[in-house]
């Protein structure tokens, strides 16, 4: 593709996602589409349409909206490059399906998505586990990642990882990046 | 010329040899394994996966992920072995226009052919990544019971994966032939296949390079994975016992722990025994829970011992159907990884009252015997030629729903013969030809494989026309029928092709849509 194409794509995958944000759902399908157009099988506009398009479907009962300093909360954690904490607040709020809770939590999900990906580099890379079995079970790993640590052989790449882990890539991603970050997985030379 | 492989096409594992400097060689894949599993699979998010990668998320996946295809290949919807199949399946399989078992995974619905050729296709990448070039002819084998229809479709499957298959041989006939068994005398060999999926037992008589099938038995759903299900299930009820949780419902626990089960049951072949570890199986409240647990040697069999006795039973049953005692059999081989287990190759053993042979890996063996066939198939003059025998009778149906068997079972291949039918009513001008195969005398229990009608027969008084009717099997078993009206000349003739075979034009199509999706295939 070329660079200037390129550039657009990425603009237009933003402004989808800061119009989603804000609500504007439709404003954001849009964008996305168009990005497809311009990059058919642009995995970052299937993953948010994907997603949206899941998310947007009609619910028995949507709940009242979280309280408003939980989501003032969320939103100085994101201002402060803290998505990680922003996340885990509103995922936790007990109205966390309201739309306005919804509609963050995708946009950290996106700015995340995208921080995960930069972290881990080149996904045909071959990860590693450092530790050995009787120092990895003092840790606190949940049994998604513990799933995905039991597929680490020295031989599968982080992206065939990420497509047998059972988990959607963004939850893939974030684990993968997470015991990366912890010392548990390494890769490159 | 380029080389040809030789291909076992298993329910569970498929296996790719090649001849290298005189001698039969296992072609490992980039992962270094000798054996592929026979799985694809379609993730989440669109990818096309084979072989190891499709079996890693084929519990967390499963409705979109097919294994064990060979079990329908070439069968009717309505086949009971089909429709158990149906019932023990997590993937969904449908009636297809011809009759025919598709399955359907990631929105799109497949043929058996093309499942097959999938995994030839992959077999084939691994053999050309080895070689270092393009392979274009394949020898494939197939189990001994498999009828016309199920070769036919096995052919189509090579077909699919851009391979012209020289010659279907069957699975039994392999692993001898990788002995070089039938360079010896006369003699009476017993096969023993415990694969994956499926138990297979044949009695083969040997003779002047003929071998020949006395009978097969078997059950096509027992294998290794019931051994793995076992310690799976005892893995789960210790843990909830010990820990008070439930991991029956947690698709990632049961894929580690089948994962595990498998990995502990192959090193106890070796070992007294194994630690299984699997950390972060569970969480609850008060964190992570691991599950640690010792398994084993006698523990493992008796967990299993049921399903090896099982298997004898059908041994058994072979003999009495070849005529022979245990006794009689000159030699017993061993097929298939689950027979390292020593408590098979024990009872093996005391049943026959004689060791089995030794010294060919028992996953390879049947992918080693089909490399030497497709080396003897470039070398006219090579002494190990393998003429083989047709499985099952083949005939055609007659008035009153008899069954009138032209060839027998066990006559050698290639073969031709004819014989001259007649009509049942005057003046009657065409006849419907129902081509048949199997044991029994009537028509209504045999397979139908095929049929045609010959028409303008002059008018004439019952039982004066003279139809002769012509059976020719080539030497993969496939089978084509001919019959002709002698007064008149006229003649029709088939190739017999009846449940789940495609027309070229399909196979075409099925062949661009596969090259669409080639680079995505992993080994």
């Amino acid at each position: 593709m070329a660079q200037a194409n390129e550039e657009n794509v990425a603009k237009l995958l933003q402004q989808g996602l800061e119009l989603y944000g804000t609500g504007e759902i439709p404003g954001a399908f849009m964008l996305w589409n168009e990005a497809l157009e311009l990059d058919p099988g642009n995995e970052e506009a299937l993953d948010y349409i994907r997603d949206a398009d899941r998310r947007s479907r009609p619910r028995v009962d949507r709940g009242d909206a979280p309280s408003a300093s939980i989501v003032g909360d969320a939103r100085r954690l994101a201002q402060g490059e803290n998505e990680e904490a922003a996340l885990e607040l509103l995922a936790s709020a007990p109205n966390s399906g309201a739309l306005e809770c919804e509609s963050m939590i995708e946009l950290l999900r996106a700015k995340l998505f995208r921080k995960y990906q930069n972290a881990l580099g080149d996904l045909e890379q071959i990860p590693r586990v450092k530790e050995d079995a009787a120092d990895l079970q003092g840790r606190n790993l949940p049994p998604s990642a513990g799933f995905l640590l039991s597929m680490v052989d020295g031989l599968t790449s982080l992206s065939d990882l990420v497509t047998v882990s059972g988990t959607d890539r963004f939850e893939a991603l974030r684990s993968l990046h997470r015991m990366s970050e912890a010392g548990i997985l390494e890769w490159g030379t | 010329m380029s080389r040809v492989i030789g291909i076992d096409l298993g329910t569970t594992n498929s296996c790719v040899s090649v001849i290298e400097n005189g001698q039969s060689t296992v072609i490992p894949n980039s992962g270094g394994y000798k054996t592929t599993p026979s799985m694809f699979g379609i993730s989440q998010d669109g990818r096309r996966l084979v072989g190891h990668l499709a079996k890693r998320q084929a519990i967390t996946n499963a409705r979109n992920t097919v294994f064990a295809a060979k079990r329908l290949i070439g069968r009717r919807f309505d086949d009971p072995e089909v429709q158990k199949t149906i019932d023990l399946s997590p993937y969904e399989i449908v009636r297809g226009p011809n009759d025919d078992p598709r399955i359907k995974i990631g929105g799109k619905t497949f043929t058996c052919p093309e499942i097959a050729g999938i995994i030839l296709r992959e077999m084939k990448r691994v053999a050309e990544e080895y070689l270092s070039e393009t392979v274009r002819e394949a020898v494939i084998t197939v189990p001994a019971y498999f009828n016309d229809n199920q070769r036919q479709c096995t052919k189509d499957a090579g077909k699919i994966a851009g391979l012209e298959v020289l010659r279907i041989i069957n699975e039994p006939t392999a692993a001898a032939l990788s002995y070089g068994m039938n360079r010896e005398g006369d003699e009476k060999i017993a096969v023993y296949d415990l694969g994956g999926g499926t138990f297979d037992i044949s009695i083969l008589e040997m003779s002047d390079g003929v071998i020949e099938v006395l009978a097969t038995s078997g059950n096509t759903f027992l294998g290794g994975e019931d051994f793995d299900r076992r310690i799976v299930q005892h893995l789960i009820e210790w843990f909830e016992e010990t820990e008070g949780i439930d991991l029956r419902g947690d698709t990632m626990a049961l894929q580690r722990l089948k994962d595990a089960s498998e990995k502990a049951k192959c090193d106890l072949s070796m070992r007294d025994v194994v630690e299984i570890n699997l950390p972060f199986i569970a969480s609850d409240s008060e964190g992570p829970r691991h599950l640690n647990y010792e398994l084993t040697r006698e523990s493992l069999e008796n967990l299993v011992h049921d399903v090896v006795e099982g298997t004898l039973k059908s041994v058994e049953q072979c003999c009495v159907d070849a005529g022979v005692q245990a006794q009689d059999i000159d030699q017993v081989v061993l097929v298939g990884g689950q027979t390292r287990m020593p408590l098979v190759q024990k009872r093996v053993t005391e049943h026959f009252g004689k060791r089995p042979h030794k010294g060919v890996n028992p996953d390879e063996v049947v992918g080693l015997g089909a490399a030497v066939q497709a080396a003897a198939l470039l070398d006219s003059d090579n002494a190990m030629l393998l003429l083989d025998v047709t499985p099952l009778s083949l005939g055609i149906g007659t008035y009153g729903g008899h069954f009138s068997r032209l060839i027998e079972r066990n006559t050698t291949v290639p073969v031709s013969k004819g014989h001259i039918f007649t009509t049942t009513r005057d003046d009657q001008s065409a006849v419907k030809i129902r081509v048949l195969q199997g044991e029994s005398d009537m028509a209504a229990e045999s397979d139908l494989l095929g049929e045609f009608v010959l028409s303008g027969i002059r008018p004439a008084a019952k039982g004066e026309p003279e139809i002769e009717v012509s059976f020719d099997i080539d030497a993969n078993g496939i089978v084509s029928v001919s019959a002709r009206d002698l007064a008149t000349g006229k003649e029709q003739s088939i190739t017999v092709s009846s449940t789940g075979t495609l027309s070229d034009t399909e196979i075409d199509e099925i062949i661009q849509e596969h090259d669409f999706y080639e680079v995505e295939l992993k080994g």
